[in-house]
């Protein structure tokens, strides 16, 4: 009886240890994947999971997806800037620290920042901790705050905000333990889409052949 | 034409005294710190991009338990741990022309806090003034090992601000460990400061109670047996 109960504890000891060996890394959440994102000329599809870390054992991944405007789909919470694309990101922390703070770099327009949670028909996005502050620095940075930390295996709620302009690749900051990590790539509003010259030309030389034929239908039916 | 130039020499003199006062608080030459450890740590880092900097000056010192509230320099604050503990207490000051300065944060070594507690702040009554963080942290909240102490200032430091008074208690005395000063632009910087480690004998006596408690239980085993 004493051995059985002495091997049932060594077992209880021995997976202590190996649980979180066991429960393995954290899987990309919905967003990283989610259909029904927005598609741009180059068909190049936004959605993605983006890993950052540093030596301090800051670790983890943000998931990203942006939508065209009038796309976000069925999440609570948020509702977008009319006419705009949305930029939606989740924050998953791997490692044994807490994270405290996310910023992405803003170098074009951006408005309404919020968080979501819910599922859209492609998975959850939730997490247990709501951001504690968050704002939009204009042409600087949108800030997501978790005064208490967001812990080991958790995940942010989903974070958002609206701009008129489609995105570009850019990056953002995680703090802390302390420290930092940067996260490289994630979307940010790009510029404002401006027709190409090339575009220009083809519409005026589309115009004036339109001129031409119609002065010749006419001056052949006058005739 | 002499008397001009050291009116001038003379101004320039004082405005350096003076911009010299500014940056330099009180921590650095606090006689009630421990004398080991007060000084300044210089922070430089950039954004991802490396398109915009972020530059700021931390002053600390240390307080043996009981001189915290001492300090004439602080004008004798209010010792949250009612002089029981050390305290650590640090000032954030703004430098260059870029960044604004959001966050300090300073890592600790799981244990050199209780995980219950709550002593950390700012003193916004010391003689020195300045920014008040609009929080002051333990992290992760809750009761749980603390792995770091963070002070979000929204919004951002910006000028040539310096922060109020930032401190928090440890029954431990002093290391140097990693700590970032956040600002906008995604920017964040990297250095060292003064945070507490359990001490070693604390570990050594753990360790004993443990070695001891293993040692005790064949033989309770046995006399149970007989």
């Amino acid at each position: 009886m004493i051995r059985t109960r002495t091997s049932l504890l060594l077992v209880c000891a021995l997976a202590i240890p190996a649980a979180p060996a066991l429960a393995g890394p954290l899987p990309v959440g919905p967003l990283a994947t989610a259909p029904g994102v927005y598609v741009d000329g180059f068909a190049n599809v936004w959605h993605g999971s983006t890993p950052y870390s540093n030596p301090f054992g800051l670790s983890g991944f943000v998931d990203w997806a942006v939508w065209a405007p009038g796309t976000f789909p069925g999440f609570s919470g948020y509702s977008p800037t009319a006419g705009e694309y949305v930029y939606t990101y989740q924050a998953a922390v791997e490692g044994s620290v807490a994270l405290t703070s996310l910023f992405i770099t803003l170098d074009n327009a951006a408005d309404n920042i919020g968080e979501f949670t819910g599922d859209a028909g492609f998975g959850l996005v939730d997490g247990p901790t709501p951001a504690d502050f968050m704002q939009i620095l204009p042409l600087n940075e949108a800030e997501w705050y978790w005064f208490g930390g967001i812990v080991e295996d958790d995940r942010s709620k989903g974070l958002v905000f609206s701009s008129p302009n489609p995105p570009m690749l850019s990056d953002g900051t995680l703090i802390d333990h302390g420290s930092f990590a940067f996260v490289i790539p994630v979307p940010s509003p790009g510029g404002p889409i401006i027709p190409e010259p090339s575009t220009f030309v083809l519409a005026a030389c589309g115009a004036a052949l339109f001129v031409v034929r119609w002065l010749r239908v006419r001056h052949s039916g006058v005739c | 034409m002499a008397s001009s130039l050291g009116r001038i020499l003379g101004a320039a003199l004082v405005s350096m005294s003076l911009s010299t006062v500014a940056i330099a608080g009180p921590l650095t030459t606090d006689a009630a710190a421990l004398p080991s450890w007060k000084g300044s740590t210089p922070f430089s880092g950039t954004n991802a991009g490396l398109t915009h900097t972020v530059d700021a000056i931390v002053d600390f010192a240390v307080y043996a338990p009981g001189n915290f509230s001492l300090s004439a320099a602080l004008g004798n604050p209010t010792d949250i741990s009612g002089g029981t503990q050390y305290i650590y207490a640090y000032e954030v000051f703004r430098q260059g022309l870029d960044a604004d300065i959001s966050s300090l944060s300073i890592s600790l070594v799981p244990g050199a806090v209780p995980d219950n507690t709550t002593l950390v702040g700012h003193d916004p009554t010391t003689p020195e003034g300045g920014v008040a963080p609009i929080s002051s942290n333990f992290v992760p909240g809750g009761i749980a090992p603390k792995l770091n102490v963070r002070w979000n200032f929204i919004p951002a430091m910006a000028g040539s601000n310096h922060s109020d008074i930032l401190f928090f208690a440890s029954p431990f005395g002093p290391q140097m460990l990693q700590a970032t000063v956040g600002g906008t632009f995604t920017t964040a910087a990297m250095a060292s400061l003064p945070t507490p480690i359990p001490e070693p004998g604390t570990w050594v006596l753990m360790a004993a109670g443990l070695c001891s408690l293993f040692a005790l239980r064949p033989r309770r085993r046995r006399q149970i047996e007989n």
